[in-house]
């Protein structure tokens, strides 16, 4: 009863504030951001959801958990641009869900701090300093670094988070930080570098 | 007038005796079966499969080598491991794991298949990719590289390309290295008898009688005598007075190539004829050798349960693992199948299974192929003897090494089915030259029963195995020829 209600109007209310916005994406190709507890129905800010809610949700939950990625979290993104919610998410990391994997609670709970000293640490086990990364964030650069890590299997036709996940479950102990990475991106399914410039779509605009 | 009291008799009362068949239990897994619709992807690489096989093997031939090359030492030098085939020194005793690879010029070129369409006389097709003379190199691949493996005591093994080991050598001045002993990952955990049925209750398992395997049907219309399926028929139903007590046959297996020249996929040799026939209507699927199939099993299935493999000229898919043959080729026997959509994990009576497929028939793992791994296998290597490549296929731990390098295979992502986890009991092999049995043991006390089924159109041989003592036996079945 009250779910489709509120579905509905939040859906109302998205567009309305991302049409002056000018950048409405097309529902197909719209990132998703993995928040845990989203069976799709709960407002960005809200910290604790109703019992009888959560209890409707823990089916879902239980099921989605195994492909975050897939997960429809539209209502959220489309109440903000992608760089507000990437501030939010730290004000609405979950607290320990007891439904998530313990490789994924990890991985959200890495802090930003963390990844730029592992990335330091990366870094001092050269001698030089890498050239021509100068304009990428410390993000992609621990991304490109995952994809060309030969330890983990081959990079091209599998994304980033299928890959760690895939490394994971085989028992190759992949970096956590990376996860986390991977797990705030803006998109589910991203390549690697490499791929991406060995596919044939190569020569258009990121 | 005579005495009528002979014809028009009333049926009479005398009771028959009735024999019950022995039932057979069956557990089967499905190691084999890919996802279907959306989840089943062809955009991956094939070198993903080849890093799975090295990431689940390494770990075993490492310890297996370690083992064995611990104080190894040849000229007062110890050998020690190196982490990527591409760290060896030149002059230093030293062993990695890696896959190997053999390049032989005369493996599937597509450049053949040009010369064939171009010319009117076609190559001979060739038996075997190896040509016995220097062309045929052998190579360890890892992810850094491949290095060139040469020595005399590498004819000693026998090698394909996909297996993974452990190679000790050093490298030579040509930059290739000289072999001195290789290790592979040998048999794999065995699990008890009854292990998934009974599990940790200590039931009494019920006793089994013995199980019929019969591979190479090939059932088509235009493929000679069907007297010989017909006597296979009547000598399952207990029609046919033997000697031997046919109710204690519990199931029938079916290895493969039951329908003959059914695959849609027609064979290169296949198309070439039918390119110079041009008959109408050559590329529709013909229903006729699955119709035929079909009334087989109708009359079997009602008093024995049958498990049914697809093999090469099935009409299942090309590439391997093939998935099982859908009930929809089956219109009579199809009240046996248990339909596709149903999530029911106990099968039916007919249960039409992958290739290769692992499961468990009263309390014993099996493993069965179709043969295409087998003879792929036995293209690498010379000689013919079957047994010996199968023994090796399960002493390298995986069910189809040379796929994907020349057994077309699914791109698998996630994790290879072919490394075989867990020792199977009994191994069969369909569709193979001759009857051979053999049984090999393993570093853990694992034993393996290996049967090499042959082909039914060709020798007429039904493989009866007994399931109490494993021991195999088989029926031939014959019809003699008019003088």
């Amino acid at each position: 009863m009250a779910p489709p209600k509120r579905q509905s109007n939040r859906l109302a209310g998205a567009t309305r504030s991302a049409t002056p916005k000018g950048n409405v994406k097309p529902k197909a190709t719209q990132s998703t951001l993995a928040f845990h507890g989203a069976g799709g129905i709960r407002k960005p800010g809200a910290a604790e959801p109703g019992k009888d809610v959560k209890d409707k949700n823990a089916e879902e939950l239980s099921v989605e958990v195994a492909e975050p990625e897939k997960e429809v979290t539209e209502p959220e993104e489309e109440v903000a641009t992608p760089v507000e919610l990437e501030v939010e998410s730290p004000a609405v990391a979950p607290e320990a869900d007891p439904t998530l994997p313990p490789e994924e609670a990890a991985a959200r709970a890495v802090t930003d701090a963390q990844i730029k000293e592992f990335w330091e640490g990366k870094e001092k086990e050269r001698r030089a300093p890498r050239v021509h990364q100068e304009g990428l964030s410390v993000e992609e650069k621990l991304c490109r670094q995952w994809d060309t890590d030969a330890r983990y299997g081959p990079c091209m036709g599998i994304s980033r988070i299928k890959r760690w996940r895939r490394a994971h479950g085989l028992g190759l102990d992949p970096p956590i930080e990376v996860y986390a990475i991977l797990l705030r991106e803006q998109k589910a399914d991203k390549q690697a570098y490499v791929d991406k410039l060995m596919s044939p779509r190569a020569g258009e605009e990121p | 007038m005579a005495d009528q009291s002979i014809y028009l008799q009333d049926p009479s009362d005398h009771e028959f005796p009735v024999s019950t068949r022995v039932a057979s239990t069956y557990n089967p897994l499905h190691t084999f079966e890919l996802p279907k619709g959306e989840e089943k992807g062809y955009s991956q690489q094939f070198a993903d499969m080849y890093f799975l096989r090295l990431v689940a093997l390494k770990p075993t031939v490492e310890k297996i080598a370690a083992e064995a090359w611990a104080e190894f030492e040849l000229a007062g030098e110890k050998a020690r491991q190196v982490e990527r085939v591409l760290d060896v020194r030149q002059g230093e005793l030293c062993w990695m794991v890696g896959t190997v690879f053999m390049e032989l010029p005369l493996k599937p070129n597509v450049l053949d298949d040009l010369v064939k369409e171009h010319w009117i006389a076609a190559p001979p097709a060739r038996e075997k990719y190896i040509s016995y003379d220097d062309k045929d190199k052998a190579f360890l691949e890892d992810e850094s590289g491949r290095l060139r493996l040469t020595g005399a005591h590498l004819k000693s093994h026998l090698l394909v390309t996909g297996c993974i080991v452990a190679v000790m050598g050093s490298e030579n001045a040509a930059g290739e290295f000289e072999v001195v002993d290789i290790k592979f990952p040998d048999l794999p955990a065995q699990p008890e008898r009854w292990a998934r049925d009974l599990g940790a209750k200590k039931k009494k398992p019920p006793l089994c009688g013995k199980l019929g395997i019969v591979s190479g049907l090939g059932v088509n219309v235009d493929s000679g005598d069907t007297l010989l399926h017909d006597l296979l028929v009547e000598y399952l139903l207990g029609d046919i007075p033997s000697p031997a007590d046919v109710s204690q046959i519990s199931r029938l297996i079916i290895v493969g190539n039951s329908m003959d020249h059914a695959s849609p996929i027609m064979s290169r040799e296949d198309f070439d004829a039918a390119k110079r026939t041009k008959k109408f209507g050559q590329d529709i699927h013909d229903p006729v050798p699955s119709e035929l199939l079909d009334d087989f099993l109708a009359q079997l299935l009602p008093t024995i349960p049958i498990t049914i493999l697809p093999g090469e000229t099935d009409p299942a898919n090309v590439t391997f693992p093939q998935q099982p043959l859908h009930p929809a080729l089956f219109p009579t026997s199809r009240a046996y199948i248990n339909p596709p959509t149903e999530n029911d994990p106990t099968p039916n009576w007919l249960d039409s299974v992958s290739n290769p497929w692992e499961g468990d028939v009263d309390g014993w793992r099996f493993l069965a192929t179709s043969g295409q791994p087998i003879d792929d296998v036995f293209r690498y290597l010379p000689g013919d003897d079957r047994l010996v490549m199968m023994e090796h296929v399960l002493r390298w731990r995986n069910a189809a090494p040379t796929a994907p390098d020349t057994l077309w295979s699914y791109p698998f992502q996630d994790k290879d089915p072919f490394v075989i986890k867990e020792c199977p009991h009994v191994y069969l092999v369909g569709n193979q030259p001759r009857f051979e049995t053999a049984i090999i043991q393993g570093p853990a006390g694992q034993t393996v029963k290996l049967i090499s089924v042959p082909k039914f159109k060709e020798t007429g041989m039904l493989v009866l195995l007994d399931m109490e003592t494993l021991e195999a036996e088989c029926v031939k079945f014959e019809v003699p020829e008019p003088k």
